[in-house]
């Protein structure tokens, strides 16, 4: 926090804010607002609205369409913090040290799905998983692990865990070159001044980096959640919420409600159960992260 | 000694691993590249191999038959656009979020993270309506609205927690010498964020390149549709030309990845200033 | 360096809002909207129906499609336009996908253009919310369009009497496409005519090796559409259905159809599909037909372009089609088959006068007797009969469907007919019910619920 001295008048500060905060307001909030209004109806789209109070919301606490959506997304969030998060935190760590080559070449390429859309991503992976043609089985088999081949999208127990998989590996670059950046934030005194020097120059990312990037990773933690309690297209482009709702998760329940089923007030009462879900994630975590900070 | 050999092990195990990780990150997008090269037979009958001979027109089918030209322009226009607003802005607000305490603070930052967690297909309707209503339908800046506002709560967080990290020293002596607020924000600090600004550029620029919802609601002219509409155009009622498919994704995801290789030179040379005695 | 960087960043948005500002300034002027055109031809006091007017049309047949109705939809576009060219059509084509997607969020903003495309199941709600008139006036007065349609065109859309739609293609969404080569490899000598005969043939295909029926379901319309909406004829009978159209009775639970859940789970359960049946979809269903893996497939009557254009010769050559046999004490025709129009042209319930004369005048140049006849040429097939058919330009696999389409009695298509949550839980049901994860008596209950929501 900056001192009292360098505050500039309320005025100045609420003049710098205005513009976007307008913006944001007309073209997030308001919506918003209307979503939850339409929420408290019973409405297909058009002229017919029917007002039913919170109905939609008595309905959606006992939907189990719903929690096992829920679920599915809970399951993509914890194999993200590893995969997407933890992975990343690793590759950052061995981009610090001395051994590895290529250093370069690494977080470009890793980078690189990330750039694709997502359904193009959800797509490339369709093909990979294919029974017949998929790259994985052809993989598989021709390092005498064929026997391992089960129906990767087909097996409802564990679809959500392939289905994960995608999302993982088009990410990670997504934190990678966002733990990047703000290593290059942390001064190089502070490596001067430690004595440590493990085998690989792990040691040192380990007791000094991590610590420092304390505050990027409650960020990256906080969009992991986000981002992956909203996952829509590579879902839906690979399975469909398939077999059956296996897959489904939460956005794409509500699209399927207010888009196919012309469901509009319940639709918009699952988006609500979203937003509301996922602020209830990131409260809870954040308050096990160790509220320390002296803002939240 | 034995110490030697353990790290070198490590070290080259170290390598490997990696190395094995960044083929499996680059193969999917080599398969794309080189099935656009084939034919929608070839295709059909094996998807795994390489193309007998070379079909380039698919691509020419895509820029073509697609449009890909025109939607291509309006892709840049939007998404060029929409990123300088979201970083001025993002910034903007991303510091006066992280520095100081004022009345409503902490409403504001949970506005924007309300922004974070809504999915966009839910607030469809709504944003038709309304921007039905106002007028704002079916112009030039008409995605640029939706494109700003959703791009800047993860701006905003990305740059706020690294402004938090950066000593408040700097601005204080700024101050001391007579600064403004706007010099000290823009001439300062601005520049401190050069690591973290490319990164949201890339970030925020993706995110408005393969926008898809409303591209396709709030746009009626075909002189103003964007890239991930025209490559959306060729999935038939029932059929897909699937390597023509290709095609058109790799022309999509071309500028991205020039973009992307010509700004993280940026990022790159702060990296290894910073692991500076490694 | 600083104050380059902020140099330039103030600059660079100087530029960028003034040309926004420009282009939104251009793009405001140009361009028609139906309301000013309204106005304008309102004004504009009786016909010469030579006036110019400019009509708004949202369709699926993107230019890159090459589908069958999408070339002959273009066709015949071109010629109306050009035979009318005080008329302005400004289209704005979309991908089927895509079109789904806009045309809900246009109806629930209220905001469709003058011309566009209904689906079957959206029907009932582009009703209630009055976006759309009967058609039977317009039709009436014209008889020769309206006896160009082929019997059973307009079932699909008739609401309580009323007909709300105008069709363009008649689809048979049942057929069993099978390679006679395989099949006679396999000791099968002709297609199978009985239920048993067909569980038979299934075993001798199976005990070759040869995946008996490729069946690509991940889109999940695929198991409802194509086999369940003929196969639970076969034990239903039609009278059932109409029932559960108009709420005078039948359920879902009723052992008819209980007992078509089962025997399509049946099939499932003695290996008659592909074990990835959920995950590939009906486009990669057909690979392993062409491969020869795969004795059969079953789709409707769009895929047979598809085999025309893509299918290995040899492959081509050995195609045969034919339908789902009866059952044993079905109730249901042996020759009826799921078919219908499922999509029709309508237009936009505000229209009035010139336009919408003019848009039906439209509406008759992609829907009439010489559009059936590009149609057909194009592999495609219309709801109407065509004015001349020249038999020798159709591929073999088209006319043999013809052959077989001339005697089939058409029965609903059920997602087309009944309202789309209940066909949304169906769907999802079918893809846990091939699959064994749901009994048929549980999916049945389930759907029965949702019908009586």
């Amino acid at each position: 926090m900056a001192s009292k001295t360098l505050r500039p008048k309320g005025r100045v500060i609420a003049a710098y804010l205005a513009p976007g905060l307008l913006v944001y307001c007309f073209i997030v909030i308001v919506p918003l607002i209307i979503s939850l209004i339409y929420s408290l109806y019973d409405y297909s789209g058009g002229a017919n609205m029917k007002f039913i109070g919170l109905k939609n919301y008595s309905y959606l606490i006992k939907d189990m369409d719903f929690w096992n959506s829920f679920k599915n997304n809970l399951v993509i969030i914890f194999l993200s913090m590893i995969g997407q998060v933890g992975v990343a935190l690793v590759i950052t760590a061995a981009m610090i040290s001395k051994s590895l080559k290529f250093k370069a070449m690494h977080r470009n390429i890793i980078f690189l799905p990330v750039v694709v859309s997502a359904i193009v991503v959800g797509f490339l992976w369709t093909i990979i998983y294919n029974k017949d043609f998929g790259f994985l089985n052809y993989l598989l088999k021709s390092v005498g692990l064929g026997s391992l081949i089960v129906p990767w999208l087909d097996n409802p127990k564990y679809v959500m865990i392939s289905v994960s998989i995608p999302i993982i590996w088009q990410y990670i670059g997504f934190y990678l070159v966002i733990f990047l950046a703000a290593v290059q934030g942390i001064s190089k005194d502070i490596y001067e001044s430690a004595d440590i020097d493990g085998a690989i120059g792990i040691k040192r990312s380990i007791y000094i980096t991590i610590p420092l990037l304390s505050d990027t990773l409650k960020i990256a933690v906080m969009l992991c959640i986000a981002g992956n309690m909203k996952i829509f297209d590579h879902i839906f482009v690979m399975t469909g919420g398939g077999p059956g709702t296996s897959s489904m998760v939460m956005s794409q329940y509500a699209y399927i409600n207010s888009f196919v089923m012309f469901k509009l007030g319940y639709g918009s009462a699952i988006s609500i159960g979203i937003l509301v879900l996922s602020l209830a994630l990131i409260l809870t975590s954040r308050k096990l992260w160790g509220g320390n900070k002296d803002e939240e | 000694m034995k110490n030697n050999i353990l790290k070198k092990i490590l070290q080259l195990i170290l390598n490997i691993l990696m190395l094995a990780f960044s083929i499996t990150c680059i193969f999917p997008l080599v398969w794309m590249l080189y099935s656009s090269l084939k034919t929608k037979q070839e295709f059909a009958l094996n998807i795994i191999s390489l193309p007998k001979v070379l079909h380039f027109d698919n691509y020419l089918a895509a820029i073509k038959v697609g449009k890909m030209h025109l939607f291509f322009g309006n892709s840049i226009f939007n998404s060029v656009v929409s990123v300088v607003f979201i970083i001025v802005i993002g910034f903007v607000v991303a510091y006066f979020l992280s520095r100081y305490k004022f009345k409503g603070r902490n409403l504001i930052y949970v506005l924007f993270l309300f922004g974070m967690l809504v999915p966009i297909h839910s607030l469809l309707i709504p944003i038709f309506i309304q921007f039905k209503v106002v007028g704002l339908l079916d112009q030039r800046y008409t995605l640029l609205l939706p494109y700003v506002a959703f791009g800047l709560p993860m701006a905003i967080f990305l740059f706020e927690s690294f402004i938090k990290s950066t000593p408040v020293e700097i601005e204080e002596a700024a101050y001391l010498d007579g600064g403004s607020t706007g010099t000290i924000i823009f001439r300062i600090i601005f520049p401190i964020c050069r690591p973290v600004l490319s990164t949201t550029l890339i970030l925020s620029f993706l995110n408005s390149w393969n926008e898809f919802p409303f591209a396709l609601i709030l746009l009626r002219k075909q002189s103003l549709k964007t890239i991930p509409i025209g490559l959306s155009n060729f999935n038939g009622q029932y059929t897909v030309n699937y390597p023509q498919l290709m095609a058109a994704m790799v022309i999509a995801v071309l500028p991205v990845i020039v973009l992307y290789l010509l700004f993280s030179k940026r990022i790159i040379e702060g990296m290894t200033a910073g692991s500076v005695k490694g | 360096m600083k104050n380059k960087i902020f140099r330039s960043i103030t600059l660079f948005l100087a530029t960028a809002m003034v040309v926004s500002l420009a282009a939104c300034g251009s793009s405001v002027s140009s361009d028609t909207s139906t309301a000013t055109t309204a106005a304008k031809t309102d004004a504009v006091a009786t016909e010469s129906s030579k006036e110019p007017l400019a009509l708004s049309f949202i369709h699926m047949f993107p230019v890159e499609d090459t589908e069958g109705n999408s070339i002959a939809f273009h066709k015949a576009l071109e010629k109306f336009k050009g035979e009318n060219p005080n008329i302005t059509i400004n289209e704005e084509p979309l991908s089927h996908d895509n079109y789904e997607t806009k045309i809900r969020t246009l109806a629930a903003g209220n905001e469709l253009p003058d011309i566009f495309i209904v689906k079957g199941s959206m029907t009932n709600m582009f009703i209630e919310n009055k976006l759309i008139n009967p058609v039977d006036d317009v039709l009436n007065n014209d008889k020769e369009w309206n006896d160009s349609f082929l019997q059973g065109a307009f079932n699909d859309f008739i609401v309580d009497g009323k007909n709300y739609g105008i069709p363009f293609q008649m689809l048979n969404t049942h057929l069993i496409y099978y390679n006679k080569q395989i099949l006679n490899d396999a000791g099968i000598s002709t297609f199978p005519d009985t239920w048993a005969g067909f569980l038979d043939a299934i075993n001798k295909l199976k005990a070759k090796g040869i995946t008996p029926i490729s069946l690509g379901n991940k889109g999940n319309w695929v198991a409802e559409s194509c086999i369940l909406s003929t196969l639970g004829d076969r034990f239903t009978g039609v009278d059932w259905f109409n029932s559960i159209k108009d709420k005078k009775g039948a359920k879902f639970t009723d052992p008819e159809f209980v007992n078509a859940l089962a025997a399509l789970q049946n099939l499932a359960k003695v290996g008659a599909f592909n074990s990835d049946l959920n995950s590939i979809d009906n486009m990669q269903q057909k690979t392993a037909y062409y491969n020869g893996k795969a004795a059969m497939f079953m789709e409707g009557n769009w895929a047979i372009s598809n085999v025309v254009n893509d299918a290995p010769k040899d492959i081509q050559d050995n195609t045969e089609l034919a339908l789902l046999p009866a059952v044993d004490g079905g109730k249901g025709d042996a020759m009826a088959n799921s078919a219908g129009a499922a999509w029709a042209y309508n237009v936009n319930s505000q229209l009035s006068g010139e336009k919408l004369a003019a848009a039906f005048k439209v509406l008759k140049g992609v829907t009439d007797a010489d559009y059936a006849t590009i149609s057909v040429e194009s592999n495609a097939f219309p709801a109407s009969n065509p004015k001349s058919l020249d038999k020798t330009k159709l591929a073999p696999l088209a006319s043999k469907y013809l052959d077989l389409a001339a005697k089939i009695k058409a029965v609903p298509i059920y997602d087309a007919q009944l309202p789309a949550g209940l066909i949304q839980v169906m769907n999802t049901g079918l893809q846990d019910l091939l699959i064994s994860s749901i009994t048929p008596e549980d999916l049945a209950k389930k759907i029965q619920a949702e019908y009586e929501k």
